[in-house]
Formats: structure tokens, C-alpha cells, sequence
């Protein structure tokens, strides 16, 4: 198939280009052999269908930075390549765009937010640029759609560009004689988007609103989440479960089958929270519980990029994280890992260093509960009033911020100082956050899934083998003391490996005290990753890593059940 | 009114300079370079996060975050 690649500067709009391209509907691929990903589609071209590809963000193609090495090796594949440009930092965009030249490809140049720059007093001669660079270049507003038809259009006139010279020492005055020659700058009252952008980044009044933005953010999402749950809990009770009731008496003659898929009958019935089978418990926590929840944080999150907000509370946070030896940017796994710790620890990568990028997962893991687990601390706690939900967080908070100050002296590598541009506010174009919505979720049911029904599988066979009651017989008298918990509970604490916030559910009938209801949650969401978060680790650091990661976690949630027996 | 060379962060909130150099290996300057932050440029400070975060600064049509320990590598030139 023929290729066209989108290579640009982060933030210019280029997935939204994409998005407008190919639909909602992308693939996600990563780079053999990397951790760069990048997003796939495809186009029709006069009855050919060619493939788009959405290259990762740069600002130049150095062989250095794994990203720009890739985008150059796209490039070096592409038939076409569209350089997406924001017209209203078009300088420091060109600096990309000559890189393009150089290497020759048939090219076209997207101008994007080109209403945007006319209200900011930027004025470009789109004639004289076209001339200079040697290639079509199309004005485009990709949120409004404005431009799209032009540019698929345009990709027929796409031409190699004309050659510039290979001098990088002065290839920004190049660009300066050319920034001089088509733009042209006019003074603009400041907007209330610019006002905007100053109050929110100002050091005083800035960190006041992104507190009450991220407040602002969980309320919506559990308002969304509760919602949508309901919404299924009311499906899943009125066709689900009388199915699976109709189904059972079946199974009747292979006990074993029937208590892998139904699982345990519950006074004589199934029962979708606590019955554990395949198909029943199996199927209700990831669908019914869990994906509202993931759902409503993934929107959520998604309108916060896409408007512009998060590399501020990045900078904002900045002073605070390096003073824990971490990055500003930390912000944004930690963020996704309060939906689900898989995308959180995935989202890792956005930082520079392997040092850096283990600590934050392991943060995460340790102390970052998911939207899931929260739902079920909330659910169990709730009815005791605020504090003891306070505690189990400010516990989480405590233990991670303890963490991160010993990693930080006993992991040593080089931590890179933050850089960022701080984009303008922009308004969110729902397509776009809906097709990043529709990426997410289906990486976490692709990622989820499986292992939630592997996992109850085997708890099933380990259980028909009496496994686990042996283990947590030996065992769980020892932990039971330190942690003030029932030797029951130690069983369910050890399956929450599989799923935590099943866990929890199945901790409820325990019938136990607020304290041991708080000391359950808090060692729940510390002393192991779930499977899911396991493999991913794993696969992201390795044996050794993982290893680490899961002595810091066991130990501390031995260490943290035993405080918090003795003081509470 | 004389010229005098201080760094981003010894640069007050509003006052306006060109960077005249870039102090550090190879692999730094260069990350500022491909954002447009190179010898000659005119920079505005915008002002700094609180708890020795970054300096924000304005750079022709954008503005940039520079974490203290790299904003402190940067040279400017201001009149005072």
C-alpha cells in the first residue's frame, strides 16, 4: 500500500488532521523495536486506498531522539508527506519543515489554525510561501474542517520542495529571511483565551485553579461514571442475569464446568458481584463496573489535552515534582493511572529517562489506586462519612510521596530538567476526543480483558484444588495479627492479585469493622500490582525491574498495615 | 542604561533581553536550538512557578517552560 505520513511540531493539530483524513476509526502501531507509537489509518485515493500515518510530534529529525529517528525512517517510507504547520508559531515551525526539504520526498504543507493566527494580528502570504518553499501549502482550520477537502486535494500536487541548504548553523537566519519575507505581524488587543493562559500559568493564582480543575474533573467523572453505571447495572439485572439464571440448571451434571463459568452460587442463585465464575463475575466487574468509570475519566482527561490544559499544571507542578527528584510531566501518567494503571504505566514513556520512567510506575502501582478500585473504596466506605475515605487516600499520598523521596536517592541516573512549550488554549473538537476515547478503551479491553478471564480461571482451578485456602492457612494467622484483619479477609486480599477492585466486593460480606475495612483498602491498593499493571510492568522494565518493584510494594504494605493497626 | 549579561532565572518577571549563549554539552543547547531558542533571539520573561519551578518565558509567536536548572544555562543580555 502507498504511504502518506503527517509529521509536525507537538501540539499543532496534526491528529485532528488525521482524524478529519480517515474517521474515527485508527490503529494504533508501535515501531518495531521501540517504545514509539504512532497512529495508523487509511484514505481513498482515486479508487486506491492508501495509508495514512500519524507520526509521533517533533521539532526536528535528529538520529539522536528515538521519536525524531523514527519520524525520519517514516518519512524515508512515505510517498507523500504532509507537513501540518500552526500558523500562528510558523518560525519555529519551519524549522521542521526544512528538515522535510532535505530529505527530498514529494511534500505539501498544512498551514492549520490559520483563523486562529488572523486573530492573534499574524498575517502570512500563503502565495509567497508556497513560492519560496516550492511546495502547495493549504490553509487549514482541521477543528472546523475548513480546508480538509483542499488539502486530500492537494496531496495530487504534492512535489519534492525546492532544495535548502544543508548549513544547520545558520539555517535559523535562512528562516529568519523567510519569516521575513512572508510574515507580517500587527498588534491585537489580548483576548480573553490570552488572559486566560496568563492566570492559569501565574504562579499564585494558577495553582488555585488547577486545584479546583482537578476537583472539578473527579466530580464530573464520578458524576458521569455513577451514571453510566446505573445506566448498566439496570441491563445487566434485567437481561444478563436472568439469562445466566436460565443457563445454570444445565450444568448441573459437569459440577466442575459449571462452577468455572457460574462460579459459586450465592443462596442459591448467581450472583454477578461475588460469585466469581467466567461468565458471571467474569463479565460484570470489567463491563459493568469497571468500564463506566474508565470511560468517563478517559472523556474527561481527553478534553483537558485537547483545550491545553495539562502542560500547564505540568509546569505549575514542576517545583514541587523536581524537588522529588521527578518531572513536571509526571502529572500525566499519574493522571491516567487514576483510571487504570496499564495506560498510566504506558504513558510512562512520554518521560526521557529509563530511571525516571521505572520510579513513576512504580508510584503509580504503589500508590495511584484505579478509577475501578476507587469506586468500591468509595462503595464500602461511603456510608461511614468522609474520614475514613480521607484516611485510605491521605495513606496512598503519604506512602507515595515517602517513596518518591527515598527513589530518589537510592536510584541514581540523570533526571532532565523540564521543557516544555506552553501551547495556547484552544477550543476541544469532539471528534478528535471521542476517537482518543475510542483508542483507550479499546486498548484497555484488548489489555484488561483477557487476564481478568484468564485470572478467574485460574482462581477457579487453584480453588477447586484448595490452593489458596492452604496458602492463606499457613500465612494468614501471621498477617492477620500485624494487620488486625480476619483470616478470610487475607484470601480475598491475596486474589485481589487478579482484580483489585473485586477484591474489595468480595471483602464486603466480611462483615467488617470501619478500621479493618480501611487497613484492607489501603494494603489492597499497595502490596501488589494487579495482573494486568503485573504484565504490563514486565514488559515495559523486565524481570529485574519488576522484581524491585514488587519488594518495595510487599514490604511497604506490610510495614503501612501495621502503622496504621497500631495508631488507628 | 547598560547592558549586562545575567541568566533566564536572574531575569525579572516582564523584562525583555537576547540570549547571547547557551551554556552546556553538546546535547542541551541543542534542544533549545530546534524550539527556536538560539543566540540572537529576543526573549520576554513571563515569570517563574512558585517552589523553584520553571521559568516561563515568550519567544516570537510562543511561549516556552524551562525547568530551573536548564533556564540557569542560558545567557541573556538585558539594559539596565
Amino acid at each position: 500500500m502507498r504511504k502518506i505520513v503527517l509529521v509536525g511540531n507537538p501540539n499543532v493539530g496534526k491528529s485532528v488532521i488525521f482524524t478529519q483524513l480517515t474517521g474515527v476509526y485508527a490503529v494504533s502501531s508501535n515501531y518495531p523495536g521501540t517504545t514509539v507509537d504512532f497512529l495508523k489509518g487509511t484514505v481513498k485515493r482515486n479508487h486506491e486506498t492508501w495509508e495514512l500515518i500519524d507520526a509521533p510530534g517533533t521539532y526536528a529529525l535528529s538520529s539522536e531522539i528515538e521519536a525524531e529517528r523514527i519520524t525520519g525512517q517514516l518519512i524515508d517510507e512515505a510517498d507523500i508527506v504532509v507537513n501540518v504547520v500552526d500558523a500562528g508559531n510558523l518560525e519555529r515551525n519551519l524549522y521542521l519543515t526544512f528538515e522535510i526539504c532535505e530529505k527530498g520526498k514529494p511534500t505539501i504543507v498544512a498551514l492549520n489554525m490559520w483563523d486562529e493566527a488572523k486573530k492573534r494580528g499574524i498575517q502570512i502570504d500563503i502565495a509567497k510561501l508556497s513560492e519560496k518553499l516550492g511546495v502547495p501549502v493549504i490553509p487549514v482550520v482541521a477543528t472546523s474542517g475548513e480546508g480538509i477537502k483542499e488539502l486530500f486535494e492537494a496531496l495530487d500536487r504534492a512535489v519534492p520542495p525546492h532544495p535548502v541548504s544543508c548549513d544547520h548553523a545558520h539555517r535559523w537566519e535562512e528562516i529568519g529571511r523567510l519569516i521575513e519575507a512572508v510574515q507580517h505581524l500587527s498588534y491585537v488587543k489580548p483576548r480573553f483565551l490570552d488572559w486566560l493562559g496568563q492566570v492559569t500559568i501565574h504562579p499564585v493564582s494558577g495553582l488555585f485553579i488547577a486545584l479546583v480543575v482537578l476537583l472539578g474533573a473527579f466530580l464530573l467523572v464520578r458524576g458521569i461514571g455513577e451514571g453510566l453505571i446505573g445506566l448498566l447495572e439496570n441491563l445487566f439485572e434485567r437481561f444478563y442475569l436472568p439469562l445466566l439464571g436460565r443457563m445454570e440448571p444445565y450444568f448441573v451434571r459437569v459440577p466442575w464446568l459449571g462452577r468455572i463459568l457460574f462460579g459459586e452460587l450465592i443462596r442459591g442463585q448467581v450472583d454477578l458481584e461475588q460469585s466469581m465464575g467466567i461468565i458471571s463475575t467474569g463479565i460484570y466487574i470489567p463491563f459493568g463496573v469497571a468500564l463506566p468509570y474508565i470511560v468517563a475519566f478517559y472523556l474527561v482527561l481527553g478534553l483537558l489535552e485537547d483545550i491545553g490544559y495539562l502542560p500547564r499544571v505540568a509546569v505549575l507542578l514542576d517545583g514541587f515534582f523536581h524537588k522529588l527528584g521527578l518531572h513536571g510531566y509526571t502529572i500525566v501518567p499519574s493522571l491516567l493511572g487514576l483510571g487504570c494503571n496499564v495506560p498510566g504505566i504506558m504513558a510512562t514513556r512520554i518521560l526521557e529517562s529509563e530511571t525516571e520512567r521505572f520510579i513513576v510506575a512504580t508510584l503509580i502501582s504503589i500508590g495511584i489506586p484505579c478509577a475501578a478500585q476507587q469506586a468500591l473504596v468509595v462503595g464500602a466506605l461511603g456510608k461511614y462519612g468522609f474520614s475514613p475515605i480521607l484516611i485510605v487516600y491521605g495513606t496512598l499520598f503519604i506512602v507515595w510521596l515517602c517513596w518518591a523521596v527515598l527513589l530518589k536517592h537510592l536510584v541514581p541516573g540523570f533526571r532532565p530538567s523540564l521543557l516544555t512549550e506552553i501551547p495556547p488554549y484552544r477550543l476541544p473538537f469532539p471528534k478528535a476526543i471521542f476517537s482518543k476515547l475510542w483508542l483507550r478503551l479499546r486498548g484497555f479491553l484488548r489489555e484488561a480483558l483477557p487476564i481478568v478471564f484468564i485470572g478467574i480461571l485460574g482462581v477457579n482451578l487453584l480453588h477447586l484444588t484448595h490452593f489458596f485456602s492452604g496458602v492463606s492457612g499457613v500465612i494468614s494467622p501471621f498477617i492477620a495479627r500485624i494487620w488486625g484483619i480476619p483470616q478470610e479477609a487475607v484470601l480475598f486480599l491475596i486474589l485481589g492479585f487478579l482484580r483489585k477492585d473485586m477484591a474489595v466486593g468480595m471483602l464486603l460480606p466480611l462483615g467488617l469493622s470501619v478500621k479493618q475495612l480501611v487497613i484492607a483498602n489501603v494494603i489492597l491498593a499497595m502490596f501488589f500490582p494487579c495482573v494486568a499493571t503485573f504484565v504490563v510492568m514486565l514488559r515495559e522494565f523486565g524481570w529485574k525491574r519488576l522484581l524491585e518493584a514488587l519488594c518495595i510494594m510487599i514490604a511497604s504494605a506490610t510495614l503501612v498495615g501495621w502503622i496504621l493497626n497500631t495508631i488507628l | 542604561m547598560t547592558k549586562v549579561t545575567v541568566t533566564l532565572p536572574e531575569m525579572k518577571a516582564g523584562e525583555e533581553g537576547t540570549v547571547i549563549g547557551v551554556r552546556g554539552q553538546e546535547g542541551f543547547p541543542r534542544r533549545l536550538w530546534v524550539l527556536g531558542l538560539f543566540p540572537g533571539k529576543r526573549v520576554k520573561k513571563i515569570g517563574s512557578s512558585l517552589g523553584g519551578g520553571p521559568i516561563v518565558i515568550s519567544c516570537g509567536t510562543q511561549e516556552l517552560a524551562l525547568g530551573r536548572g536548564l533556564a540557569s544555562r542560558v545567557m541573556v543580555e538585558v539594559e539596565r
